[in-house]
């Protein structure tokens, strides 16, 4: 059956739109009942009218996710009816199969990191007006940021997310940490966009145009004299996104960020921002490969790609090695597993960004419970992510610590949990596309990666807590929630993602780049 | 359908068991799974003992299980051995017996998978599932040094699943494989190339040579063995686990058979070294687990020598040794429990002179080791006898080095008999309990019916060993070549 | 030859039957019964034993060929379907009738000998189990299935050497007798690989039937006839694995008897004479066994002369004449092997139960030096004692003669070992045959003649020992008299024993010398004994005894004590080569492997130190390691793209 176009030729910016249009309902929302907030606070009176206010703000903001996924799904359906991927504003905007499945993860994993978020922000003293409107920009612009037809739309995308996600890194005002990491990731962000630019006009330069299939045309046509400039433009590109999807040595950044920001906020970052950059660079490198052809220059941009993510494997998995804060070891791990998922975006084609998209589904689920039990174990100023914190965790608190068990399995890729079927997909991928040597690369530091996981499993089992551990605040409805989508997603995705996966093969042909 | 039944049901009962309220129902309750899974897999004899459903069609992998073949085999004999030892631990394992017991289950539901499974990918998953329950029993039930031996144990472990997972992933696409079922991988995989079968192999012969385990990767073993709980049970487990060899014979064997040829040499080597090491080691050590350890090493030196002559009787007669070594050597892990609770040690300076206050004790203890030492008559013969036949076929050099570990192991048996039980008794010990009459009872059982009328095991065994592809004329230099650099780069590395 | 349970002659193996259900009857429940109830169930079972065995014996006069029975497959691999099935033939019927037969009466006189011992119903069943095994060996159809028995007398042989567990040295001795036992197994199982690789079965009746059809002196017969003399060495104490024997006397005295009359030890003669078609087509495995029998004969004869235990005297001898028969299956006189087997069963059992009822009497004395005279106390004891030593010593018209004296000529005549010196083994064998006559005077002279050396309080008790254990004596003394007229010297008188191992024995062309020749041999011997015991009568009887013992107690006497030193050189040998090889490996596999992993965790955590100190915190460096990335790759791509 063929569906009516909802807004002409403009039906894939929905989602996206719809996300600026709850962000904005949301802020003002906010801005009016703010005072009251505050007022029923100081005076300590009405404790549940503001609870449900800030229910409400969260409620509100869930709604906008909730929304922009039914449209998403609707276009996903639309499409894949007509049997033709849909584009808007002559192809600047896409709402093909990539872009389809990049935008499922994308929501999800907002709507999770809301969840979560909402469970504590009070505690944290996070809760300003700002702070939903920020989060549903900075899903906005990763939508935009995965559907983009061409480089300005990218880069535009780029922008909304990023300007959000520093604003909410330097979030708690009262914590210097916080502000470093806002600050820091700010300016390298904007150096990345400054690099990025730069590929985009060295790309423009070299083949005069500004969109995915323009630019696979034009060095296409006979007689296309600037490869080495378009090349140099790759270069640009590569590094621009690289930084964001934190490959070495552009990664440094995510350490002490991750660190600094307000944990409900790092916990968007890792799934949300890290999804939309690798969607984005899935895009231009599928291009400008296919652009530089198969030749002995086509074989030099995976070649630098190659060694970007050897380097972020051993760095991210190494790294992760020594520490003992658990939130750093997991700002490592996800510089580990960007290099993971460096594997598909090498292998490319349809294959690689199935492993792709999916592997991201499986880590937006798993760390985000990982994230969970943290939270729920951390103290109000957002300290004591301590090891040592998380001795005992076994007998103390059973569930949370099986919880925590099955996310670190998933994230070490032992099966039957989704972080296995993400390995397995993004290795096949590899090897099927000729990277046998870099996939050993990666086995051999996923071994590395499976004594600092399996660190925390046995401090939860095996270690005692000492006498003056702090208790444990009991987990929260949201927090709770979250968990159990996380926990039940990883097994289930684990068990059977069948389903994903023929969701995503079974989308309508690529348009740009495939 | 029955087949699938033989992994849920242990799985199932293991969780009850986990969850399981009063303590009276733990012990039936555990009994029930493992005599059931038993009986399960002695109904899995023709249809009803296999099973084919897609699982991730667009990976091409499917759910099928298959207990009518010598995994089917292995499955049974490794339900009969969990009997005893959940008998055991049941009686045995003071805190919290019932989590205990629910691994002991675990473990038989992921071995259930590792021996069934006929889809490559699936395969891995219980391979990689089924090292968790000996860890948690380690964890949870070990001795005070345990951490350590647990990080060997996982880092090996780790190093050589992941290696396998390469090796998975690459068999399939490379070969343009239909999927990862054995029948279709056995369609297309003998036809890759000579050096890509290699490395391939390559892959899975480290993962196989971590969980035989074969020198040089048999560290973790003995500390795991040593820091295990008391009761032996755990380490019974553990021996069940030991499924290098199957995973050999089963998967990387028959459908790399250019990559079985370029390597069999060094894996010749490596396990008739190990043969011979594992039984010379065992004797400088007065620690019973660590000489158990060291012991059943060196059959699983023989197991790889038999392998790796990749003749019908060698491969056959590694499986039979795989099953009856199941029996000797967690039954002799049974008795080390035994005697730690009427020494309180495993030195064995703590013992000797047994045999006089507990004449029986020692009569059943004589013959589970003189089976493992490959007495005729017993479980083990029939299997070291073929394997190291079929090994003097393919080299004759590695059968007589093999052949000598045999003859030092029977020394070993003897020594550690009269270190044990004779020479002058200090105090009294008791003699066998009611509750230890019914662990042996199955255990002796076993390894006469096993030494005795191995017969219809073997031809299973046969049927499947036949059933692995050879190297084709062409390819046949190519590998010679092959086998050569690798010897070359061997001794290299030897020195 | 393919056999029904309706033939009788089939019934023989229920034989092993009958003994192993003794043992598990007697093992399981005996340790609750009253005494001498174990014993007897035990004789009972044996006793059954005997009569089918009996049967079958019966059942076969005047057959050509034995009788074959398939029981259950065993090993249906690789095209060798090797099942457990028998083979009743007029040599395994000796067998069986020795077994049973002289097994029996050494049960009966157990019965009495392990009286208030409380390992009686262990004893008794593992008394059992050891002649089951020596049944399976013996009525085996097919290599694998005779390994099993084969093994299993090992088994047995540790379990009742070692009997007295509770001293070290008897438990030592079990163990010693076990491991080179091992060894020779371990050639047992070389041997039956190269069998099955070049023959393609390990059936013995194919196995000895295809050998036929191999060339003469093939190559791959004398390997397989050199591996099977290992073996039969572990097992029959022949050069150079000959250490445990003497040692095993450390069990009830009725064991060594076992041991050396009835079982184990006379394996390896029967694996030889099993494997004769084999054998016959390999001269020089043939000339090899010949030799090592003719040496082990001498040194064992030598090492007799020097000792001083009533027990390891008779060990030396058994090492000695198992010589002998060793040296007539290598030069091809399968039947005279086999019959010596059969005379010496007879009175070497009789000569241990004898010094058994010495021991018995003197409560433990084993030192011939402090014995002597006990003729007088103990008549019946004394007077078979001496039927045996003259027996062994081959005193003519007693049943040693005879058999010695075929083994001779056999050696003598042989065609087979011919351009092996075959006149030289016949030397060596005269010259033993000497010694043998000599030692055993001597034996004999001083337990049970001049005056007595007894300690005191041990003289006062002596007494003759009871029935039970008088009457086997007296059994066997009258066997050992007589059982040599089955096999009168085959040139000129019939030689029923010749005939009726016939069809089971290859038949190796002998030399047919001049009658005056072969008279000329059996002269030979009787003037050997006669030499040996005229010495003996004159050094002992004429009182030159402590000169004697002077000799012995000197350095070549202590030399010869010591079994001329092949136990030391093992232990300087093998034994610490092995250990300092172990000792070597475990350290090795203590530090190296660990260091190896240690190495890799190490390299890992510097990687991880390295990372965290690059993360120096200032954003500055960060910018600036993101400018080195880009220009570094730029760079890199410009020059890769740049040649391209």
């Amino acid at each position: 059956m063929s569906l009516p176009p909802i807004i002409g030729d403009l039906t894939p910016l929905v989602p996206a739109v719809t996300l600026v249009a709850f962000a904005a309902i949301t802020l003002l929302f906010g801005v009016f009942t703010r005072e009251r907030v505050a007022l029923n606070e100081r005076a300590a009176l009405n404790e549940r009218a503001a609870l449900s206010e800030r229910a409400a703000l969260g409620g509100l903001a869930l709604t906008g996710v909730a929304a922009a996924l039914v449209f998403a799904f609707y276009l996903w359906l639309e499409s894949n009816a007509s049997g033709v991927a849909a584009a808007a504003l002559g192809g600047a905007y896409l709402g093909d199969a990539l872009a389809s499945a990049f935008t499922f993860v994308i929501l999800l994993g907002s709507a999770l990191a809301i969840l979560l978020a909402d469970g504590h922000l009070a505690r944290l003293e996070l809760d300003h007006p700002e702070f939903h409107p920020l989060l549903l920009l900075a899903t906005a612009g990763g939508l935009v940021l995965v559907s983009a037809g061409d480089l300005v739309t990218l880069l535009l995308g780029l922008e909304i997310m990023s300007l959000a996600v520093y604003a909410l890194a330097a979030w708690r005002e009262r914590s210097r940490a916080s502000e470093e990491a806002g600050m820091k990731y700010f300016l390298l962000g904007a150096f990345a966009s400054a690099v990025l630019v730069y590929g985009i006009a060295l790309t423009y330069g070299a083949t005069g145009r500004f969109d995915f299939a323009g630019i696979a045309a034009a060095a296409a046509t006979p007689g296309f004299a600037a490869n080495g400039l378009l090349l140099l433009g790759a270069v640009f590109l590569l590094v621009g996104l690289g930084f964001k999807v934190a490959f070495a040595p552009f990664h440094q950044w995510a350490p002490d960020v991750y660190t600094g920001a307000p944990t409900p906020v790092t916990a968007f970052m890792s799934v949300v921002v890290k999804t939309a950059a690798f969607g984005a660079l899935l895009r231009v490198t599928g291009t400008l490969v296919e652009a530089l052809g198969p030749g002995p220059i086509g074989e030099v941009l995976p070649a630098a790609l190659a060694v970007l993510i050897g380097l972020t494997l051993v760095v991210g998995n190494t790294g992760a090695l020594l520490q003992s804060g658990v939130k750093r070891m997991l700002a490592y791990s996800a510089v580990a597993h960007a290099g993971y998922v460096g594997l598909a975006v090498l292998a490319g084609g349809e294959a690689g960004v199935r492993a792709a998209a999916f592997y991201l589904l499986a880590y937006t689920l798993t760390s985000l419970a990982a994230f969970a039990v943290l939270l729920s174990l951390m103290d109000d100023d957002d300290g004591g992510d301590r090891l040592e914190r998380l001795a005992g965790l076994g007998r103390r608190r059973p569930w949370l610590a099986a919880a925590l068990s099955v996310a670190m399995l998933s994230l070490a890729g032992f099966p039957p949990f989704a972080g296995f079927i993400g390995k397995v997909l993004v290795f096949q991928a590899a090897i099927a596309a000729g990277h046998a040597a870099l996939a050993v690369l990666a086995i051999a530091t996923s071994v590395v990666a499976v004594v600092f996981y399996a660190r925390v499993v046995t401090t939860m089992y095996l270690r005692e807590p000492d006498a003056h551990s702090a208790p444990i605040r009991p987990v929260g409805r949201r927090t709770a929630v979250v968990l159990a989508i996380g926990v039940v997603g990883t097994l289930a995705f684990g068990l059977f993602p069948g389903g994903w996966l023929e969701l995503v093969a079974g989308a309508p042909a690529w348009i740009a780049g495939f | 359908m029955i087949a699938a039944l033989m992994v849920l049901l242990p799985l199932a009962v293991a969780v009850a068991l986990a969850l399981a309220p009063k303590p009276a129902v733990h012990r039936p309750l555990a009994m029930f799974g493992v005599v059931a899974t038993l009986v399960l897999g002695l109904l899995a004899v023709d249809g009803g003992g296999r099973l084919e459903v897609p699982w991730i069609a667009s990976l091409g992998t499917w759910i099928a299980l298959d207990a009518t073949g010598a995994g089917g085999v292995l499955a049974r004999v490794a339900a009969a051995v969990l009997l005893p030892t959940v008998l055991w631990a049941g009686a045995r394992v003071e805190s919290r017996p019932h989590l205990f017991l629910a691994w002991l289950l675990a473990t038989l539901a992921g071995l259930s998978g590792i021996f069934l499974a006929r889809d490559l990918v699936l395969f891995y998953v219980f391979w990689e599932l089924t090292l968790l329950p000996g860890l948690a029993l380690l964890a949870g039930w070990g001795l005070t040094h345990r951490r350590a031996a647990m990080v060997k144990y996982l880092l090996y472990a780790v190093a050589g699943s992941f290696a396998m997972l390469i090796a998975v992933l690459a068999v399939g696409p490379l070969s343009g494989a239909a999927g990862y079922r054995f029948d279709q991988l056995l369609a297309a995989a003998p036809l890759l190339d000579p050096l890509t079968q290699t490395w391939i192999f390559a892959g899975f012969a480290f993962a196989f040579a971590v969980k035989l385990p074969i020198f040089p990767l048999h560290a973790w073993l003995v500390d795991v063995h040593e820091q295990n709980h008391a009761s032996g049970a755990a380490d019974v487990a553990g021996t069940l686990y030991k499924v290098g060899g199957f995973g050999l014979f089963a998967w990387a064997i028959p459908l790399l058979p250019a990559g079985a040829t370029a390597l069999a040499p060094l894996g010749l080597a490596l396990g008739a070294f190990t043969a011979v090491y594992g039984a010379l080691i065992a004797t400088r050590h007065a620690h019973l687990k660590r000489i158990l350890a060291y012991a059943s090493l060196s059959h699983m030196g023989v197991v790889a020598v038999g392998l790796f002559s990749l003749h019908l009787a060698g491969k056959t007669g590694s499986m039979a040794l795989l099953a009856a070594q199941m029996v000797t050597t967690g039954g002799l892990f049974l008795v080390s429990g035994m005697l730690h609770d009427r020494r309180g040690s495993f030195e064995l300076d703590a013992f000797g002179g047994l045999a006089r206050s507990a004449p029986a004790l020692a009569a059943a203890t004589l013959v589970v080791l003189f089976a493992s030492i490959g007495v005729p008559g017993l479980a083990n013969f029939p299997g070291e006898f073929l394997a190291l036949l079929g090994a003097y076929q393919a080299a004759p050099a590695a059968a007589v080095l093999a052949l000598l570990a045999v003859v030092a192991a029977g020394a070993l048996g003897v020594n550690l008999y009269q270190r044990l039980f004779q020479g002058e008794g200090r105090e009294r010990v008791r003699d066998v309990t009611p509750l230890e009459v019914a662990v042996f009872a199955p255990i002796l059982a076993l390894t006469l019916w096993l030494g005795v009328a191995p017969a219809a095991n073997l031809t299973t065994f046969e049927r499947e060993a036949a059933a692995a592809q050879t190297v084709t004329a062409e390819a046949a230099p190519v590998v010679a070549e092959i086998a050569a650099a690798v010897g070359v780069l061997a001794a290299g590395g030897v020195r | 030859m393919t056999g029904a349970w309706s033939d009788p002659v089939a019934w023989a193996a229920l034989a092993p039957l009958f003994a192993l259900a003794g043992a598990l009857l007697v093992g399981l429940f005996g340790r609750r019964w009253p005494e001498p109830l174990p014993g007897v169930v035990a004789s009972l079972a044996i006793a059954a034993a005997f009569v089918v065995a009996a049967v079958a014996s019966v059942g076969l006069l005047g057959r050509d060929a034995g009788v074959a029975l398939t029981l259950w497959p065993f090993l249906p691999v690789a095209g060798l379907d090797v099942s457990v099935g028998v083979v009743v033939d007029p040599l395994a019927a000796t067998f069986l009738l020795i077994i049973t037969g002289v097994g029996l009466l050494i049960h009966v006189y157990s019965i009495d000998y392990m009286r208030d011992d409380d390992g009686n119903a262990r004893y008794f069943a593992l008394l059992n189990l050891f002649v089951a095994s020596m049944l399976v060996l013996v009525l085996a159809d097919s290599l694998v299935l005779l390994f099993v028995g084969w093994e299993g007398v090992g088994v047995c042989s540790y379990l009742l050497i070692g009997f007295w567990y509770r001293q070290r040295a008897n438990a030592d001795a079990g163990r010693k007798a076990f491991i080179v036992n091992r060894i020779g197994d371990a050639g047992f199982l070389l041997a039956s690989f190269l069998v099955a690789a070049t023959f393609g079965t390990l059936t013995i009746a194919d196995a000895n039937a295809q050998a036929g059809s191999f060339a003469f002196g093939a190559g791959v017969l004398t390997a397989i006839g050199l591996l099977f003399l290992l073996a039969a060495a572990g097992k029959s104490a022949q050069l150079p694995l000959h250490v445990w024997l003497p040692d095993a006397m450390a069990g009830p005295t009725p064991v060594s008897a076992l041991i050396h009359a009835a079982t184990m030890v006379t394996a390896g003669v029967y694996l030889v004479a099993r494997l004769s078609p084999l054998y016959a087509q390999a001269p020089a495995a043939s000339a090899a066994v010949a030799w090592v029998g003719a040496l082990t004969a001498l040194i064992a004869a030598v090492a007799a002369l020097a000792q001083t235990d009533i027990k390891r005297i008779l060990a030396y001898s058994t090492v000695s004449q198992l010589g002998f028969m060793f040296a007539a299956v290598g030069a091809g006189a399968y039947a005279a092997a086999v019959f010596h087997v059969f005379t010496h069963a007879f009175f070497k059992g009789l000569l241990f139960l004898a010094a058994g009822s010495v021991i018995h009497a003197l409560h433990g004395e084993q030192d011939v030096r402090r014995m002597g005279g006990l003729g007088r106390r103990m008549r019946l004891t004394g007077s078979s004692a001496l039927v045996g030593t003259l027996a062994i010593a081959g005193v003519p018209l007693l049943s040693g003669f005879f058999s010695k004296e075929a083994i001779l000529g056999g050696v003598w005549n042989s065609t087979l070992v011919e351009d092996y010196g075959s006149r030289l083994l016949f030397a060596l064998l005269l010259v033993t045959a000497g010694l043998t006559a000599f030692y055993m005077f001597r034996w004999y002279h001083r337990v049970f003649c001049g005056e007595s050396r007894l300690a005191r309080d041990v003289a006062a008790k002596v007494h003759e020992s009871p029935g039970t254990m008088t009457a086997p004596l007296v059994v066997l003394a009258a066997l050992a008299a007589v059982a040599g007229y089955l096999g009168l010297p085959a040139f000129a008188f019939p030689n029923w024993i010749k005939s009726w191992l016939a069809p089971s024995l290859a038949s190796v062309g002998a030399l047919h010398p001049p009658l005056w020749v072969e008279w000329l041999l059996v002269a030979a011997s009787v003037v050997a004994a006669a030499a040996g015991l005229a010495a003996g009568w004159w050094i002992y009887e004429r009182g030159r005894g402590a000169l004697a013992e002077r000799v012995g107690g000197g350095v070549m006497g202590r030399f010869a004590r010591d079994g001329l030193g092949f136990d030391a050189a093992y232990r300087a040998g093998a034994v610490s080569t092995a250990e300092g090889l172990a000792a070597g490996l475990a350290v090795a596999d203590r530090d190296l492997l660990d260091r190896g992993i240690a190495a890799g965790v190490t390299t890992a955590s510097w990687l991880g130190r390295a990372v965290a100190a690059w993360q120096s915190g200032f954003v500055r460096l960060y910018a600036l390691a993101t400018l080195i990335g880009l220009t570094a790759l730029a760079v890199v791509v410009a020059a890769l793209g740049g040649r391209a």
